[in-house]
């Protein structure tokens, strides 16, 4: 009776009636754990994992005893906080020579060349996209490089051709999706319309667009620019600027997205707006070397427009590509942060107490690792001091 | 795709696999559906997941955790093919040419073919 059941009434009749029920039984929770075991072995193979700290501690117990607390939910982190001419490194999972990707970082260093071209005299704040490029055609030919720079010049962060790249191979597959090099990119951008020009609206594209016009006007690619203008003379030899997965740096390491390993955002044509790869070490002696003036982009830390970020920074500034903005404890800080899809980073410094704070993380925090990092951590070292 | 095509695309995902799924708990557990139908429900169900551990991440970026959220979608997914796996013997035997189940399959085999891309 029990043998073949494709008729669920006689089964349950026939359990109840006390015929034979435990084979019965025993085939249902089988085939029931069976199935419900299979179905989750499956899901976890395609499915987001948790995110846990990676094995092995570097750098000054001191200082990661401060962070550690405010580092929670976080692979790799390897951090770097500086005090007068002293710089302190820690790390999870991670030292100050790893590579990470830098994000946004990255815009900070596309301000530097374009303050050492204005130093030199090679182009000013004021010269228009115009004046660098055939754009007759287009609403930017007379935007400004500061306001290219400081995220004034009313161009989205990502021209829609570029955010469908990114939303299909980013966020669908994971994948390196950037098809546009620097030429698709900059004639892109140069046919986008403009909203909101003369207030702070983030983006990345018109630092990409910045960067490729201070190489045409240099006569050279960015990438080169760069690297003969700011990473050489600096000495910044493990920072760079991979353009496409091939020009990843030797080393180079997948972060997390979802807790699995992800592709980096090499940002091809984007890549000055978010493409970099660099180690705390480097970081550290960026934020060392702007703090002190000693690198050209320090000359445009003056604020250009307001840049409210709500709701924690709603007194906020932008320079020259950097953020003008004050500590949990009313400190003056200017700093930049970086996000990709897989990394992480910070790079902050106050002024007046000489105190600076640089971190990297290899994977995107949530919201509330955020405030946590932005927030607590900033607030423990910045403030208070380690 | 612009980034409003696909939060509302989520959206509906968010949304859509869970009714779906609980419907389909629900149909097992208190009908007789034939064999075939309900284990296309089952596959549609795991697509679903399956997809929304691809996305998930991406869409939540900077703002979520994506683990505990798909977490609970996955749980629901597990329980709806535990209930099939219970309700298997009970349930009538129908055609193996069933149009939803060869829908469903085709749609778990893309997904996990794309989720293998996203995730190695």
């Amino acid at each position: 009776m029990a043998a073949v059941r494709d008729d669920g009434q006689r089964e349950e009749s026939s359990r109840y009636q006390g015929s034979a029920p435990l084979p019965v039984m025993s085939r249902r929770a089988l085939l029931a754990a069976g199935a419900g075991l299979s179905a989750a072995g499956l899901l976890a193979l395609v499915g987001p994992h948790p995110v846990s700290p990676a094995s092995g501690r570097t750098g000054d117990p001191a200082l990661l005893a401060r962070a550690e607390p405010h580092l929670r939910g976080l692979n790799r982190v390897a951090l770097a906080y500086l005090h007068g001419d002293t710089t302190t490194y820690a790390g999870i999972g991670a030292d100050e020579r790893t590579l990470f990707g830098i994000g946004s970082l990255s815009k900070t260093f596309c301000g530097a060349v374009l303050m050492d071209m204005v130093l030199k005299e090679e182009v000013t704040l004021d010269t228009t996209v115009g004046d660098l490029i055939d754009a007759d055609q287009s609403d930017l030919a007379d935007v400004t490089l500061q306001e290219l720079a400081s995220h004034t010049s009313g161009l989205p962060d990502f021209t829609p051709t570029q955010t469908r790249s990114r939303n299909l191979w980013f966020g669908l597959l994971h994948a390196d999706g950037a098809r546009q090099d620097a030429a698709d990119t900059v004639i892109d951008i140069l046919g986008q319309r403009l909203k909101g020009r003369g207030t702070f609206s983030y983006s990345t594209a018109g630092i990409a667009l910045l960067a490729h016009l201070l190489g045409r006007r240099a006569g050279t690619t960015y990438k080169k620019l760069l690297a003969q203008r700011i990473l050489t003379p600096l000495d910044l030899t493990d920072t760079s600027l991979p353009v496409t997965r091939a020009g990843l740096p030797r080393g180079w390491e997948k972060g997390l997205l979802g807790g699995r390993p992800a592709e980096p955002w090499t940002l091809n044509g984007l890549a000055p707006g978010g493409g970099m790869w660099s180690t705390c070490a480097d970081i550290a002696t960026w934020m060392r070397l702007t703090r002190d003036g000693h690198q050209p982009g320090a000359a445009g830390l003056q604020p250009v427009a307001p840049a409210p970020i709500l709701p924690w920074m709603p007194d906020a500034k932008v320079a020259i590509t950097w953020i003008l903005a004050t500590t949990p404890g009313g400190e003056d800080l200017i700093f930049h942060n970086g996000l990709t899809g897989s990394h992480s980073s910070f790079v902050g410094y106050c002024p007046r107490t000489g105190r600076g704070l640089a971190y990297l993380v290899n994977s995107a925090p949530t919201g509330a690792q955020l405030l946590m990092l932005q927030g607590d951590l900033v607030k423990t070292l910045l403030d208070e001091g380690a | 795709m612009s980034d409003t095509v696909v939060l509302v695309l989520t959206g509906m995902l968010a949304i859509g696999v869970p009714a779906w799924t609980v419907w389909g708990i629900w149909r097992n557990f208190r009908h007789k559906p034939t064999r075939q139908s309900a284990l296309a429900n089952v596959l549609g169900s795991m697509a679903g997941t399956a997809l929304l551990g691809v996305v998930l991440p991406a869409v939540l970026l900077g703002a979520l955790d994506p683990f505990p959220i798909w977490l609970g979608y996955a749980a629901l997914t597990v329980g709806a093919t535990t209930v099939l796996g219970w309700r298997w013997p009970a349930l009538r035997s129908g055609k193996w040419r069933h149009p939803g189940l060869a829908i469903t399959s085709c749609l778990l085999l893309a997904v996990l073919m794309m989720a293998g891309v996203a995730v190695t």
